[in-house]
C-alpha cells in the first residue's frame, strides 16, 4: 500500500511540475503579444496614420509602418532614406539652375548693352538700361522669394501640429515605463518651448525677414541712397536670439531631466522592492512581471521616439534642401557674375543669397530643437531605468 | 507692433524710391549738392519720425503682456 501511495504522490509531483513548466513556457512567447496589446492601446496606429499625412510626398515609397516594428525589433534600416534624399537633392539642383540661368542672361545682355550706351555719352540711357535690367532681376528673385516665405510657414505649422501629436504620446508612455517625475517636468517645457518658436517665427521673424529683404532691394536702386547697414543690424539680431533661445531650451531640458529622472530611478527600485518582498508567495514572479511589461514598454517608447524623430526629418527635409541650394546657387551667381556685371547687382545677389541663409538657419534650428528634444527626452527616461 | 514697424517699412520704401527717382532728374546745376543734401534729410526724417510719434507706444514700462497671450479657459 505504500509503495503504491509513494508512486500516486510520485505521479501527482510530476504532473503538478509539468503543468507549472508549460505556463512558464508560454509565458516567455507572450513578449511579442504584450508588446501588441499596448501598441494597440495606446492607438499606435492611429499615430502612424496621420503621422503619414503631415510629411506629404517626401514618404511616398517608404512605409512608416515598417520601420516602426523594424525599429521595436532592434533593426534600424536607413539605407532606403539616404536614397530617397540623393533623390531629392538633385530635382532640388535642377529647378534652381532654371532660375540662375535666366537671371544670368539678363546680366549678359545688360553689360553689352551698357558698352554699347556708353559710347553714345548720354546718362540718361545707361541709367535708363540699368534700371530695367533690375526690374527684372527682381520679378525674378521675388517669385523664388514669395513661394520660400509661404513654403517655410507652411512648414513651420506642420512641425508645431506633428509635436502636438507626438508629445503627448510620448509622455504617456514615459509615464507608463516609470518615469512619472520627468514626465511631470519636461511636458510643459517641450510643449511651451515648440508653442513659442513656432509662434515667434511666424509672427515675428518672418516679417523682419520681409522688412529687411524690402531694404536691401531699394537700397540698390541708386548709388546715392542706401539703408543697408540697417538691415545688416537686423540680420544680426535675428541670428543672435535664434542661437539664444537653442541653448537655453537644450540647457534647460538636459538639466531638469537629469535631475528628475535619478528620482525616478530610486522611486522605482523601491517599489519593486518592497512589492517583492511584503507580498508573500507570488511577490518575486509580480516583480519580474513588472520588469518585463516595463521592458516592453520601453522598446515601444524608443521606437515611437525614433518614428517621431524620422517624420520631422522628412517635414523638414524639403524646405532645408531648397533654401540650402537656393542659397548656393545665389551666392555661385554673384561670385560669377562679378567681373562683367554692375556693382551693386553684384551685391544685390550677395545679399539676397544671405537672407536665404538666414531662412534656413531658422528652419535649421527649429528642426534641431525638436529632434535633440525628443532624442534627450528619450534618453533620460531610459536612464531612469538604468537603476535597475 | 508689427503692423507698426511694416508700416514703418512702407513708407520708408516710398519715400526711397521717390527720391532716387527724382535724383535720376536732376539737372546737372550748381544747386545739384545741396538739393541732394536736402533728400537725404527727407530720407532721414522719414527712419525717424514714427518712432518719435508713438513715442507712448513704446513705453516699456508697462508693457501689457496678455495681449500676446491667450489664456486656456
Amino acid at each position: 500500500m505504500k509503495q503504491q501511495m509513494k508512486k500516486i504522490m510520485g505521479l501527482l509531483i510530476l504532473i503538478i511540475l509539468l503543468i507549472v513548466n508549460l505556463n512558464n513556457i508560454t509565458y516567455a512567447d507572450s513578449n511579442d503579444e504584450t508588446m501588441q496589446e499596448q501598441q494597440e492601446e495606446f492607438g499606435i496606429q492611429e499615430f502612424l496614420q496621420n503621422a503619414k499625412n503631415y510629411t506629404g510626398d517626401f514618404f511616398e515609397d517608404i512605409d512608416i509602418s515598417t520601420i516602426f516594428n523594424d525599429a521595436v525589433k532592434g533593426k534600424i534600416d536607413n539605407s532606403s532614406l539616404i536614397k530617397r534624399f540623393l533623390n531629392l537633392f538633385a530635382s532640388e539642383l535642377v529647378t534652381s539652375i532654371n532660375a540662375i540661368i535666366s537671371i544670368l542672361a539678363i546680366i549678359v545682355i545688360h553689360s553689352v548693352l551698357k558698352s554699347i550706351s556708353e559710347s553714345l555719352e548720354n546718362d540718361g540711357i545707361s541709367k535708363l538700361i540699368y534700371y530695367v535690367q533690375y526690374i527684372l532681376i527682381v520679378t525674378i528673385i521675388m517669385t523664388n522669394f514669395t513661394q520660400i516665405i509661404k513654403m517655410v510657414q507652411d512648414t513651420c505649422i506642420n512641425l508645431v501640429a506633428f509635436m502636438n501629436m507626438l508629445v503627448p504620446l510620448l509622455i504617456t508612455l514615459m509615464m507608463y515605463t516609470g518615469s512619472i517625475t520627468t514626465s511631470g517636468v519636461l511636458e510643459p517645457i517641450i510643449l511651451f518651448t515648440i508653442h513659442f518658436m513656432g509662434n515667434v517665427i511666424q509672427n515675428i521673424i518672418i516679417p523682419f525677414v520681409l522688412i529687411f529683404t524690402s531694404l536691401i532691394i531699394i537700397s540698390k536702386i541708386s548709388e546715392n541712397v542706401q539703408v543697408d547697414k540697417l538691415s545688416k543690424f537686423l540680420k544680426s539680431g535675428i541670428v543672435w536670439f535664434l542661437g539664444i533661445i537653442l541653448t537655453i531650451f537644450v540647457g534647460v531640458v538636459s538639466l531638469e531631466g537629469t535631475m528628475s529622472s535619478s528620482v525616478d530611478g530610486i522611486t522605482a527600485k523601491t517599489t519593486k522592492a518592497i512589492v517583492s518582498s511584503a507580498i508573500p508567495v507570488v511577490g518575486k514572479i509580480l516583480g519580474d512581471a513588472v520588469d518585463t511589461v516595463l521592458g516592453s514598454g520601453i522598446v515601444l517608447k524608443n521606437a515611437v521616439g525614433l518614428i517621431g524623430v524620422i517624420v520631422v526629418i522628412g517635414i523638414c527635409i524639403m524646405p532645408i534642401l531648397k533654401l540650402g541650394v537656393l542659397t548656393i546657387s545665389y551666392k555661385l551667381l554673384a561670385a560669377a557674375s562679378q567681373p562683367i556685371a554692375d556693382e551693386k547687382i553684384v551685391s544685390l545677389l550677395d545679399q539676397i543669397g544671405d537672407i536665404f541663409k538666414i531662412l534656413l538657419a531658422i528652419l535649421s534650428a527649429m528642426s534641431f530643437m525638436i529632434i535633440i528634444g525628443t532624442a534627450l527626452v528619450l534618453k533620460i527616461s531610459n536612464s531612469g531605468m538604468m537603476y535597475r | 507692433m508689427i503692423e507698426f514697424l511694416s508700416s514703418w517699412a512702407k513708407s520708408l520704401g516710398v519715400a526711397i524710391v521717390i527720391v532716387s527717382i527724382l535724383e535720376m532728374l536732376l539737372p546737372n546745376n550748381k544747386t545739384k549738392k545741396y538739393i541732394r543734401m536736402v533728400m537725404g534729410v527727407y530720407i532721414i526724417f522719414n527712419i525717424i519720425a514714427p518712432f518719435i510719434d508713438n513715442k507712448d507706444l513704446l513705453n516699456f514700462n508697462e508693457i501689457n503682456l496678455d495681449n500676446y497671450i491667450e489664456t486656456r479657459k
